[in-house]
């Protein structure tokens, strides 16, 4: 099985992410185009924002997936991502960088909304996001974490492989 | 009497554990690691480890039904003694001599 990951430029220096095991670590905003809701070039791209109506407007103009920034379930954005057939991507930073209630209480969100979605058939990714070599995860790292979301093994494994290669690729 | 069952994990280090400073590593990692997972739950997982094999890498051995629990608490420190640090779980397995010979991402 080969693992994919997604992080920004900054954490990407050297060849650690071999030594992780990882096939390919993409760049978010040069391997791979990032834009915000409400400006020009979503198509392809990833789309980072806030659950809302913003987002819901986005996600209809085909990016390859979308990062909902504050973890919300919004109903309606979920409903196009699953119509449209899009990648619902849950990066790992923001749980890593904050600590005790707050990394607690992201944990809860991040989990409530992975939950609902793959009940939903929603294709989940999980990235690690890191921006410096330190946030990195190896993919049994990235395993683990899903797993801490109350994602199935066998899914988690999936998405970090499968999932990830189509989301970068 | 039974033995507990044990998990071997392989971890690499971002910053070197160098030779005269390995002791203060070790100790530190296990107080970071029980702050990361509770007095109790430190006490059952019983993180010890049990080889340096590298500047940079080392097996610690965790009780085996506490291994999950280990590799996340190993994902959320950050930090060992002010310093920045990443601690990456290459590999895991249930003797050191099948780590060493098991390709990563197991």
């Amino acid at each position: 099985m080969q693992f994919y990951d997604l992080a920004h430029p900054t954490a990407l220096h050297g060849y650690l992410w071999k030594q992780l095991g990882f096939k390919r670590i993409a760049a978010a905003g040069t391997d791979v185009k990032t834009s915000l809701p409400g400006t020009r070039g979503i198509e392809g791209s990833i789309c980072v924002g806030p659950a809302g109506e913003p987002l819901n407007a986005a996600a209809k103009q085909s990016p390859r997936a979308i990062i909902i920034s504050d973890s919300r379930i919004d109903r309606k954005l979920l409903d196009t991502v699953k119509a449209r057939n899009l990648i619902l991507c849950i990066p790992f930073d923001r749980i890593l960088s904050s600590q005790g209630l707050r990394r607690s209480s992201t944990i809860y969100l991040t989990s409530r909304l992975a939950k609902y979605a793959i009940k939903r058939g929603i294709r989940v990714s999980f990235v690690s996001m890191a921006g410096s070599e330190e946030a990195l995860c190896s993919p049994v790292q990235l395993v683990e974490l899903a797993k801490l979301l109350g994602v199935k093994e066998e899914y988690a494994r999936n998405s970090v492989s499968v999932t990830n290669a189509e989301l970068i690729e | 009497m039974m033995r507990d069952k044990r998990r071997y994990i392989s971890i690499l280090s971002s910053r070197p554990v160098a030779e005269p400073d390995r002791k203060r590593f070790e100790s530190e990692l296990y107080s970071a690691m029980m702050q990361q997972l509770g007095e109790s739950e430190y006490f059952k997982a019983n993180p010890k480890i049990a080889k340096f094999t590298g500047k940079d890498t080392f097996v610690l051995k965790v009780a085996l039904d506490r291994y999950e629990h280990s590799i996340v608490a190993l994902t959320f420190i950050k930090s060992i003694s002010g310093k920045p640090i990443g601690l990456y779980t290459l590999k895991s397995s249930g003797t050191i001599r099948a780590l060493e010979k098991r390709p990563a991402t197991r």
